[in-house]
């Protein structure tokens, strides 16, 4: 297929189409942000100065049959952590995007004009649409409007916070069916970068496109159905909502809240103690049963669901939406994991709904729930609203809707921003960018990853979790501290995955089954029509690629660190601390 | 003896009229193990892929002592 480049420069609202350079034409994702970001954006340039990018890129595989596919990674050099980042999601951009043939969508200049625009993205066209009306909007509501204006179209965009140039604020995406917001880019401010472009939403409307065609079919067919099974067969995949089988179309990501809890590990109250009591009321079993109690009181009316998917062609679907217990209707839709730790348990929060409020004010606003939980947390510390207290923290957030108001344009800016303002020194982050829901402590190869990781403090990055707790790829001791292989490994196959279009959670599947292995090589290797393309060394090419960027934007080793009071003070209920040596840390790279 | 018994996720459906998370308590014959346990619930061993005893991995082999608290999760994932 014979991909384009959509470029456009705000500088002079045109844009062009551009041939893919013949470098670029094997990636796809994170592989080619990234490469994009490296090449084209100075490494020591401000993030939200007009010399910055913000690329948009389809994986390889997206809008293809290859199953569960359709992610759309999104790169620039970040607000947040002033090195490089990637951050990708589900919904229906990707899709839609292929099927026009576009790979990759780059937007840059410095507008000389005070007005907000839409592009707008066609088969024939790409337009920009006035948009000063839509500025400082809700979500949910933009949304909504332009769906009636360009119905089933593929949103994407920077909400109020991005508009602000905030330095949370994620990149939006619709749902499928266009109830929620919240497919999220969500990590390290890309939602300002395009903020600086003055530009709120991509839509793209697929209207005439065709699907793409893999240039050795009979080796992508192959691989899909190789990928397919894997899928299919693996217990945390595969099964069927509402029976006893599938543990992610059941219960979500958020089926992680009690396993993480039982193991110790759970940060509680901004990482004082690995135990919440309170976890299981906000876990993926307590969305379950909600969903089913609200489905049965309230029929066709409902809106609860579980076993959702996230874009057109996933069949893990592990995304959800949480009902209200009154009315059956929707408050939120997904509640992840990482979002009911950040904002539940983190904050001793235990109450569902208003753990699910607080991720739909996120959605609306346009931040990231990971970061925004953090802050939370350290809002607490400083005193600002009581431990526990969901009610007062609702009321908080909603300060973000107010301009003027500096204590919400601070909780804006993140968990790092917020310390250093409120004079909070207790901030679980790495390169500026907050932790996620595992305390490296009990947990060391996830530690390693998160200070490591080109991305700041990121799970995604190099998920140890799935051997070190999960009992993937044959298990890992948590406690053991040499973990550097480990998660050089992940780090490597995660880029490999993010660059494919794939969502990680097929990890789960292909690291238990050799052949769904063997069916994600073949998929990129059929649909780009070569014979191998080794998983490792792609990944390792891509890590290599951003760690020179962060190299040149002047991170050190020290960069790669993680706060002292995870080395200083012990986490019960266990009474560990992280214990990993700076030479075990640098070793990530240094062996690579 | 006596043990504390969690079960979570699809597992909850051996501990009938339990809340998510509660934790029941049962009696056992000294030197139980972890898989005498599986076979009184008729858990499938490798249903039972996640196996805690107060708070660290273990594997079915495990011999209980008194009140241990072992938590059991199926096959699970997400993140
Ligand atoms: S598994 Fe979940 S997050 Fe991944 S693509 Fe499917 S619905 Fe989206």
């Amino acid at each position: 297929m014979n991909y384009k480049i959509i470029r456009v420069n705000v500088s002079d609202m045109t844009y062009k189409r551009e041939e893919i350079p013949e470098k670029y034409k094997l990636l796809g994702g994170r592989g080619l942000t990234s490469a994009i970001v490296a090449d084209e954006v100075d490494p020591k340039t401000d993030p939200l100065g007009p010399a910055n990018k913000i690329v948009f890129a389809l994986g390889i595989l997206s809008g293809t049959s290859a199953p569960s596919s359709g992610r759309l990674s999104v790169g620039a050099k970040s607000p947040l952590t002033r090195g490089i980042k990637e951050a990708n999601a589900g919904g229906l951009t990707a899709t839609r995007l292929a099927k026009l043939g576009i790979k990759a969508v780059i937007i840059e200049g410095e507008p000389k004009h005070e007005d907000w625009y839409h592009i707008y993205i066609s088969k024939d066209k790409v337009e920009f649409i006035k948009a000063n009306e839509h500025a400082n909007m809700g979500l949910y509501k933009l949304i909504d409007i332009l769906w009636q204006k360009y119905p089933k179209s593929g949103l994407v965009g920077a909400g109020i916070a991005g508009q602000r140039l905030l330095r949370n604020a994620g990149i939006f995406g619709n749902n499928p069916e266009n109830t929620d917001p919240g497919r999220y880019a969500g990590r390290g401010g890309l939602g300002a970068v395009l903020g600086t472009k003055k530009i709120i939403a991509i839509i793209t409307d697929d209207t005439g496109g065709e699907r793409p065609k893999p240039v050795n079919e009979e080796l992508f067919k192959k691989g899909r159905d190789k990928m397919v099974k894997a899928l299919k067969e693996h217990a945390i995949t595969g099964g069927k909502a509402g029976t006893d089988e599938g543990a992610l179309k059941n219960y979500g990501s958020n089926v992680l809240q009690n396993i993480i809890n039982e193991a110790g590990a759970l940060p509680t109250k901004n990482f004082r103690i690995g135990y919440f009591e309170g976890a299981k009321n906000i876990s993926g079993e307590a969305v379950h049963e909600l969903v089913d109690e609200t489905n049965e009181k309230f029929g066709a009316d409902a809106e609860g669901e579980y076993g959702h998917a996230c874009h057109p062609g996933c069949i893990i679907r592990c995304s959800n939406t949480v009902p209200d217990k009154n009315t059956g209707k929707l408050i939120v839709s997904p509640l992840e994991y990482e979002t009911a730790w950040a904002l539940g348990t983190n904050c001793t929060i235990d109450n569902l709904e208003q753990v699910a409020m607080m991720n739909r004010i996120c959605n609306d606003i346009g931040i990231d729930t990971i970061d925004a939980g953090n802050a939370i947390a350290v809002a607490m510390e400083a005193g600002k609203i009581p431990w526990g207290d969901g009610k007062a923290a609702i009321e908080f957030m909603k300060k973000g809707y107010d301009p003027d108001d500096v204590e919400g344009t601070t909780f804006m800016h993140g968990a790092k921003v917020a310390g250093d303002t409120w004079g909070v020194d207790r901030v679980a982050q790495v390169k500026g960018q907050a932790f996620p829901a595992y305390d490296p402590r009990p947990i060391r190869g996830i530690g390693v990853t998160y200070a490591t990781t080109t991305m700041g403090a990121d799970h995604t990055a190099g998920y140890t979790i799935a051997p070190e707790i999960l009992g993937s790829a044959g298990g890992a001791d948590p406690r053991e501290l040499n973990k550097a292989d480990l998660s050089r490994a992940f780090q490597s196959t995660t880029a490999y995955i993010d660059q494919a279009g794939y969502c990680l959670f097929i990890a789960f599947a292909i690291l238990d089954i050799a052949e769904g292995m063997e069916g994600l090589e073949e998929t990129v290797a059929g649909f780009l029509g070569k014979e191998k393309y080794n998983i490792t060394e792609v990944g390792n090419k891509i890590l290599k690629i951003e760690r020179e960027f962060n190299k040149n934007a002047g991170f050190t080793k020290e960069d790669d660190r993680l706060p002292k009071f995870f080395r200083e003070e012990k986490l019960p209920p266990h009474n560990v601390t992280f214990d990993v040596t700076d030479e075990e840390l640098d070793a990530v790279f240094e062996k690579m | 003896m006596n043990i504390r018994l969690k079960m979570y996720a699809s597992l909850r459906k051996h501990l009938p009229g339990t809340e998510i998370g509660e934790e029941v308590k049962i009696e056992v014959e000294q030197d139980s193990t972890i898989m005498d346990i599986l076979d009184r619930y008729t858990i499938e061993e490798s249903l039972a892929k996640i196996i805690f005893v107060n708070g660290i991995h273990k594997t079915v082999e495990y011999v209980l002592e008194e009140n241990d608290l072992l938590v059991i999760f199926p096959p699970i994932g997400g993140g």
